[in-house]
């Protein structure tokens, strides 16, 4: 799995600063992930006030495991549930850039609501099937 | 009534704090109610110490009673005008006391100033909360001592009159907010902290040394406690590094609300001052025009005019 930058400016890579922290936790919840670039091309934006608080893009490459499916998918959900404010949810999104799984090739895929509007369980739902049993 | 001039063609003016350096929580992280809750009972804490320090060094010149605090924000005009009578004579008795000139700090006045710093930051944290109204109150309560003792002054700097009232920029609801990019270093190996090994949750042995003359254990300068070549066991922390500040905005909801405009442009714009000794006092405190506690200041209006001292 490739994390993949808000934008490419002159050649650096911008991800968002609630990045800093996801490629170790994703590793150590088991998934491979490394970012787009290396450590000097790229940078970190912070955004003090945003409509988006929390959006993360990745780019999967081969068939998504089962256990990494289900390990992003309690990596989106926990970060959801720690912004979750039933009166003013904040809203999320999440970008599948390119997908394969089987013969199956997704692109472009965006998901975005409010964090209490399910979408790590449309996450686990694109990436295993329908009929998994989360 | 003072007289007025059209508004500059060329947009208002203001100054304000853009950035500020701290852990506070972003917008809707659970932790930020009582990060914010924390912060303004601690500005309140430190504008009260403060007042009593500025109401000390008062008393040592001028013998009072009481403050004419006007708890009830009475907008009746007769009641406006003996209080206002009050803060006239306590601040001649003052300076005459002191014998200072009008150019000069007088006792207690720098003081004052940080004690209504502080409640004005308090208000911003603790708005729309339980303690919002005894913040409010505590900055309406600093405005008048202030405005009433040394008196509040617009000031006049690139052919503008400019309101720097805290009252009333703590009452403007919006803030500032930042966007900057910058490396994110690992405070103990000093590889970007998205990559290295180091844990945000796990302590880790690091010897104590000086880099560019701070200590790499706490950040500070000569003389803190960590002796160069001792080890300690230090929780990695993220260290910023090509910092580029990419757009400002105004919100109605900063990560920071203490973050706010410091420095407004009149509007309408007064006439250039007459001379260089003219200064525009500002009575807004003490007529009651900078609204009551609770009330929103919506614009930066005049109070009672131009005053030449």
């Amino acid at each position: 799995m490739v994390l993949l930058p808000r934008a490419v400016e002159e050649g650096t890579a911008i991800y968002q600063d609630t990045h800093i922290t996801t490629a170790k936790d994703l590793r150590a919840a088991g998934i491979q992930v490394s970012f787009l670039v290396e450590p000097d091309d790229r940078t970190f934006v912070s955004e003090f006030s945003h409509d988006i608080v929390y959006q993360i893009a990745i780019g999967i490459a081969a068939n998504v495991s089962w256990d990494a499916a289900k390990a992003l998918w309690a990596y989106v959900k926990a970060r959801c549930e720690g912004l979750a404010d039933k009166n003013d949810p904040p809203r999320v999104r999440l970008q599948i850039a390119r997908l394969q799984k089987d013969d199956v090739t997704i692109e472009g895929l965006t998901l975005e609501g409010p964090a209490t509007s399910g979408i790590p369980e449309a996450l686990l739902e694109i990436l295993v099937g329908k009929d998994s049993d989360a | 009534m003072p007289r007025r001039t059209s508004q500059a063609s060329d947009g208002m003016q203001f100054t304000a704090m853009v950035l500020k350096w701290g852990p506070i929580p972003p917008v809707h992280e659970p932790a930020r109610t009582q990060f914010l809750t924390q912060s303004g009972r601690r500005e309140l804490q430190l504008s009260n110490q403060n007042a009593a320090e500025a109401v000390y060094r008062l008393s040592q010149y001028i013998r009072t009673d009481r403050l004419p605090f006007a708890m009830d924000f009475s907008q009746d005009w007769n009641v406006l005008w003996k209080r206002y009578q009050r803060w006239q004579v306590l601040s001649s008795r003052l300076r005459a006391a002191t014998e200072a000139s009008d150019k000069d700090d007088l006792p207690g006045q720098g003081v004052a100033r940080k004690a209504l710093e502080h409640p004005a930051g308090a208000y911003r944290y603790l708005r729309k909360g339980p303690l919002e109204r005894i913040a409010d109150l505590q900055v309406h309560r600093i405005g008048e001592l202030f405005g009433g003792i040394y008196g509040c002054r617009y000031e006049y700097k690139n052919d503008r009159w400019f309101d720097t009232c805290l009252v009333r920029m703590a009452h403007l609801h919006m803030g500032l907010s930042a966007g900057f990019t910058a490396k994110r270093l690992c405070s103990v190996c000093g590889a970007d902290f998205s990559e290295c090994d180091h844990s945000p949750d796990w302590l880790y042995p690091v010897t104590a040394e000086r880099v560019r003359g701070k200590c790499n254990i706490c950040g500070g300068d000569e003389g803190c406690e960590h002796s160069p070549g001792s080890q300690y066991l230090v929780r990695p922390t993220i260290r910023l590094e090509d910092a580029v500040l990419r757009e400002v905005s105004l919100t109605p909801n900063p990560r920071d609300p203490s973050l706010m405009i410091t420095s407004l442009q009149s509007d309408p714009q007064p006439p250039p001052p007459s001379s260089p000794s003219y200064k525009r006092r500002c009575l807004a405190c003490l007529s009651g025009t900078c609204g009551k506690p609770g009330q929103e200041v919506i614009s930066n209006t005049d109070a009672l005019g131009d005053v030449h001292l």
